[in-house]
């Protein structure tokens, strides 16, 4: 078992391109970290020098207590499973998950008992005579499990393991995944752009962005307090509305207002805005969809719906304030009609406020 | 000697014996071939006339593996009249572990010949491929834990191909690395424009198109062709808003005066890009 550590990690390509700029990342020990963001963000190229398949240009890696930035990937205790989930073709399931560890020349008795241990937990046994075209999507992407447990590493590297599955099994092989790190107590450290992914399954989340890490939290810490506005608009579907607007001191209380209206902010929130000197200032000022309210009191901003999307569950609605494009979740039974004016309010506990400058946070 | 056989095997799908005794010269339905004074390699089979060359070739010539043959002017046509064609040559370039690299390679590719170009790079002649280049590099990486490249050839469907096919494939590496840098997967049939237009600009001489010098709105073009000029696709892939794309879109249009959502604007907006990108490396 082992923890990773990632000390002002450097990547830059030949061409000059400033792929990873000084992350630093401590994964603990049975940690499931999972690194998400959008496309190049830098996410698979650190994992990648966690496996050491790509150079550091400078920083440490250490894993466990040693630092391995010139230990080659094959001696660093570690195993990987990819996107494309590829199984030799020609050979059954067990020889499949054996195959790797007869290059590590492990012997037979030994290669037995680790597949049929790892097919035990994978709820593979009965599949490892079968060759690959007699297996499903969902059983193809267990043996590739299969064959990274049974080399038993330290460190499981996964990148976006589910992406080449369908909806319907991604949901259920995520929580194959939680299932599988609870029961090898591994540390596992798992890549994808997808944010319900890195929500559903982390232990705790790195967000990065352009080379650089945005937060490092437990998933319900960077769903309710994002660092930033990257984070925050990134990190929930549907994703959070911005406006722009200011904070000010009404009576005892503040209130947030935007564009003449104003609306009831919770007084911690008000309190530490005045702390850090943004009272009066322009602010951006951040509220998830589930957060925006049907206003029955008549007090709020008034707003005209663009379009509705019904979800089973939710209704999404999409509303237009000053030409900018906004949405709410509400209540699926509730009647709400295209170009209809609605009045909203925001949730006073849940608003968000953001430097516009530097788009940290400020609460 | 005797490793080499075994690919020689491989080849003629055979058994080969390497021996000095002079008996084994003497059995029937097998062929002979003199090594040495003292040696002699024994196949179990009567070869066709081209495949007697090719061993004859194999042997005159002192080739140390079979990738010489198609380096050799004129030996790699002994060899291509024994491959099925039409094939793709995948050239498989690995940082370390190359004994477990050419394990999984054999194990995947079980028809096929693969031949060792360097010590860090094997060729492989792939007449119908099991798996796709990005899964073998996900089987490499992910058993033998070793960086990969890929990179696919043109399809060939003539044995006189061959050696400009392998030639390609540096020409591919090169090309690739001036135009996707991060690509571990290179595949001809990504890169043909390209290729085309380059070996057009060797021939014309240099123009240099003027171009934009706003790297955002370089990266959004691309991920814009990227996903065949679609808005949505698009934006998602950058993550930023619709609206934020579009009006990037509006901004390349009054910078450079094409406007990228129409389809002739678009190729000849990525022509351009290209001259300029291969334009550079040339000079």
């Amino acid at each position: 078992m082992a923890k990773v550590s990632l000390v002002n990690i450097n990547k830059i390509y030949e061409n000059g391109f400033h792929a990873v700029k000084g992350i630093n990342l401590e994964i603990q020990d049975k940690e499931f970290m999972v690194l998400v963001g959008p496309s190049g963000c830098g996410k698979t190229t650190s994992l990648r020098m966690i496996a050491g398949l790509e150079g550091i240009s400078s920083g440490e890696m250490i894993i466990g207590d040693q630092v391995v930035n010139e230990v080659a990937p094959k001696d660093r205790n570690i195993a990987m499973v990819f996107q494309n989930y590829a199984l030799y073709p020609h050979m059954s399931v067990y020889d499949n998950m054996a195959f790797g560890l007869k290059l590590q020349k492990t012997p037979k008795d030994e290669i037995k008992e680790r597949i049929d241990k790892a097919a035990k937990i994978l709820d593979i046994e009965q599949l490892l005579t079968r060759k690959p075209k007699q297996l499903s999507g969902g059983q193809r992407q267990r043996v590739a499990l299969g064959r990274a447990i049974v080399r038993k590493p330290e460190v499981f590297l996964m990148d976006e393991p589910l992406s080449n599955l369908d909806a319907k099994l991604r949901v259920q092989m995520r929580a194959e995944l939680i299932k599988l790190h609870n029961s090898l107590e591994t540390t596992f450290v798992y890549v994808t752009h997808d944010q319900t992914e890195a929500m559903t399954m982390g232990t705790r989340i790195c967000v990065m962005n352009d080379g650089i890490i945005q937060q490092v939290a437990d998933p319900k810490t960077i769903y309710n307090h994002p660092a930033n506005m990257f984070v925050a608009g990134f990190i929930g579907a549907p994703q959070m509305n911005f406006f722009r607007g200011k904070v000010e001191a009404a009576g005892e209380g503040y209130v947030v207002n935007i564009d003449g209206t104003t609306l009831p902010l919770n007084p911690a929130s008000g309190a530490k805005a005045k702390a850090k000197d943004k009272l009066g200032k322009e602010l951006v000022i951040g509220v998830r969809p589930e957060n925006v309210r049907m206003s029955d009191s008549g007090a709020g901003l008034k707003v005209k719906v663009e379009v509705t999307e019904l979800l089973g569950s939710d209704l999404n609605v999409y509303f237009v304030l000053n030409g900018k494009h906004f949405i709410a979740k509400e209540d699926a039974n509730k009647e709400i009609a295209f170009n209809q004016d609605l009045v909203v309010s925001f949730d006073p506990e849940k608003i968000h406020l953001f430097d516009p400058e530097t788009e940290q946070s400020i609460l | 000697m005797k490793d080499r056989l075994k690919e020689l095997e491989i080849l003629l799908e055979c058994d080969i014996e390497y021996t000095t005794e002079q008996s084994a010269t003497r059995r029937s339905n097998h062929t002979v071939f003199p090594v040495d004074g003292h040696h002699f390699i024994v196949i179990d089979r009567k070869l066709s006339a081209t495949e007697s060359k090719l061993v004859r070739y194999w042997l005159e010539k002192n080739i140390t593996n079979e990738s010489a043959i198609i380096l050799e002017e004129g030996g790699y046509v002994q060899l291509s009249k024994l491959q099925r064609f039409p094939l793709n040559l995948w050239r498989v370039a690995f940082k370390e572990s190359r004994e477990d690299v050419l394990a999984i390679l054999q194990s995947t590719f079980t028809k096929d010949v693969i031949l060792e170009v360097s010590q860090n790079a094997f060729v492989i002649l792939v007449s119908e491929s099991p798996v796709t280049p990005a899964e073998v590099l996900s089987i490499i990486e992910s058993e033998a834990l070793t960086s990969v490249h890929i990179i696919t050839g043109e399809r060939i469907h003539h044995p006189e191909e061959l050696r400009k096919a392998y030639l390609q494939l540096n020409m591919l590496y090169d090309l690739a690395h001036k135009l996707k840098q991060h690509s571990r997967v290179i595949r001809y049939e990504d890169l043909r424009f390209p290729l085309l237009l380059q070996s057009i600009l060797k021939s014309q001489g240099k123009q240099t198109p003027n171009m934009i010098n706003d790297s955002e709105l370089e990266q959004t073009a691309l991920v814009f062709f990227d996903h065949n000029l679609n808005i949505t696709e698009t934006a998602q892939a950058l993550f930023i808003h619709r609206n934020t794309l579009i009006y990037r879109l509006n901004k390349l249009e009054t910078v450079t005066g094409y406007d990228i959502r129409k389809f002739n604007d678009a190729i000849s907006f990525y022509l351009s890009y290209l001259m300029h990108k291969i334009n550079r490396e040339i000079a």
